[in-house]
């Protein structure tokens, strides 16, 4: 989003009455960055203005006074002093026309460069299997929500892309030169607030969504809700709940990235089965398991949307997380050859008890002594920090270790948490001790930008 | 209680469109907005000025209510409910909207006979 249509919006809503800014300014700021998109900021900057206008006149009319402005002295209170002012001479006249210019210029170069240090806060409503053009409105446009007709998909200007619009900023200028202004106005513009890039980045795509065939929907007791449930013909699933199907179908790994959303959604358990259509399912067995994955998720949002009525949007909130670094002796693993890249059509991979692991990949188990174990071959940095994530639980893990290649990790093991006691080797380290003596890594609480869904609104589905 | 709520008919369409979008349960700023362009087929959309303008008379008025307040720290948003009022209210101006909307069908069609 625009920063100056941002700083606008905030002056207006500054200017209403004391009583009512305090009481909805935040979340006027809030809704403006939710709508900015699909309303357009114009409708928005009157709509505030007709706001300030009807404030103002209620409280003038009222006659009541503003009962949390702080009473201020008078402008025209205080000592008068008595200046003899002279004409200025020619040669102040033109310094001061030069200086004045000067920094208008900056100031309207750095306006126009700014907008894009801000990117934009994704606004995903639930997948429906309505075509993407329904799906995007234009600014300005009806938004379209809800179970009709779909929902409104805005894909986030990346950092980089704003960084790369700074860095073509000044060839846009008319070449005049004038050199010193583009490069002061990129140092201003570097001075504007930026939003860092988030992290854990949710799944929603921005084209068309497939979706099941058919599906059906089983309330299931949630205190089964852990056992698989076998399926015809011979494939079995795990009743879920809603909240944890939510969490798979938008990618996200942690509980606190889905946000909202009435209490059921953790207590309620379902078994939801879905048939894939023929043609994809012939397709899915040539794609790369990663495609396969986002089919999936695709559908599965589809669903949500057309039998839940799902409504949510994603935003970037600052949460508590762990940030796993490099500890201060330095890394005790050592690099390996990366792992080679999945092909479409390969088979999917089966381990059986004493298979060594393929590379690229992670398995963590208990051993007879009570201690987790994890063993990894040619990983990702990024996928250490995902698991160990779900082993802590309490806060996500990222990955700032700055170590992009692959790691084997052998005889990783610690005393799971808060579950000490009950292992037979009492002098087992924990898992943050673990990884400082074994790995040379460790874990920092940090706050960094998460992409989180917000649910707006989910109903309970007809079951079938 | 049906007395209370004739007080406040006949409602504003702002007021009728927020008051109908918190009917499904408890909703936020921005969810209220989205409700209310989805209820009207996107013809009628409020920004949040009108929105909160509103929103600070139903308040006072007792028609809604805050269900969960903001929360900085976690970044909850304030959400707002109807109240029993409120429904009563709606349930009215609904009952009064019904009456013109005969009477305005009627008028027409009597119109439409005599020329």
């Amino acid at each position: 989003m625009h920063t100056l249509h941002r700083r606008l919006y905030r002056l207006l809503v500054r200017l209403h009455p004391a009583a009512f800014r305090n009481e909805f300014a935040r979340e006027m700021a809030l809704d403006f960055e939710d709508a900015v998109q699909a309303y357009g900021p114009g409708c928005l900057f009157l709509d505030a203005t007709g706001s300030l206008a009807r404030q103002w006149s209620a409280r003038i009319l009222s006659g009541a006074p503003d009962p949390i402005s702080a009473p201020r002295p008078s402008l025209l209170a205080g000592n008068y002093v008595i200046v003899h002012d002279e004409a200025f001479t020619p040669l102040e006249l033109g310094r001061g026309l030069l200086a004045s210019t000067a920094m208008l210029a900056l100031c309207a170069f750095a306006l126009s460069v700014s907008p894009g240090h801000s990117p934009d806060l994704p606004i995903v409503y639930a997948a429906s299997s309505a075509p993407a053009t329904d799906r995007n409105p234009e600014p300005g446009t009806p938004l379209s929500t809800g179970e009709s007709s779909g929902s409104g998909v805005k894909v986030a200007q990346s950092a980089v892309a704003a960084f790369a619009q700074i860095e073509t900023a000044p060839t846009m200028l008319p070449s005049n030169g004038s050199a010193a202004i583009p490069t002061l106005g990129c140092a201003l513009a570097g001075f504007a607030p930026t939003q860092p890039k988030p992290e854990l980045l949710l799944f929603h795509p921005s084209g068309p969504l497939t979706s099941y065939e058919v599906a059906t929907i089983k309330p299931i007791d949630p205190n089964t809700a852990s056992s698989m449930v076998r399926l015809p013909p011979g494939a079995s699933l795990s009743p879920l709940s809603i909240r944890r199907y939510i969490m798979n179908s938008y990618g996200a790994i942690y509980p606190p990235q889905v946000v909202g959303g009435p209490d059921w959604l953790n207590k309620d358990a379902y078994l939801i089965h879905g048939k894939v259509p023929d043609d994809l399912e012939s397709a899915l067995q040539k794609m790369t398991r990663e495609d396969r994955i986002d089919q999936t998720r695709m559908m599965e949002q589809c669903l949500l949307a057309d039998r839940f009525h799902l409504q949510a949007h994603v935003e970037t909130r600052v949460l508590p997380v762990y940030e796993l670094v490099p500890a201060k002796g330095g890394l005790k693993i050592t690099e390996v050859p990366a792992a080679p890249e999945r092909k479409p059509g390969d088979p999917p991979m089966i381990l059986h008890p004493g298979d060594p692991l393929p590379p690229g990949t992670l398995m963590t188990t208990s051993d007879s002594n009570g201690l987790r174990v994890l063993e990894g071959r040619a990983i990702k940095m990024q996928v250490l920090a995902r698991s160990i994530g779900n082993e802590i639980g309490d806060r996500p893990i990222v990955d700032h270790t700055g170590f992009p290649g692959s790691f084997d990790i052998t005889g990783f093991a610690w005393a799971p948490l808060g579950d000490a006691g009950a292992t037979s080797e009492p002098d087992a380290p924990s898992l943050p001790g673990a990884l400082k003596e074994k790995l040379g890594l460790r874990l920092v609480p940090a706050k960094d930008p998460i992409e989180v869904l917000v649910i707006d609104r989910i109903e309970r589905p007809t079951p079938n | 209680m049906k007395v209370d709520a004739q007080q406040h008919l006949p409602l504003s369409p702002a007021t009728l469109h927020v008051l109908l979008a918190l009917t499904g349960g408890e909703l936020h700023g921005y969810g209220i907005m989205l409700e209310v362009a989805r209820q009207s087929g996107g013809q009628y959309k409020i920004g949040p000025g009108t929105l909160y303008d509103n929103l600070k008379k139903l308040l006072s008025a007792g028609l809604v209510e805050e269900s969960q307040p903001e929360d900085p720290e976690t970044g909850a948003r304030r959400k707002f409910q109807l109240t029993t009022l409120g429904n009563d209210v709606l349930a009215a101006e609904v009952d009064r909207l019904s009456g013109v909307l005969r009477h305005a069908r009627r008028s027409i069609r009597l119109a439409e006979r005599r020329s």
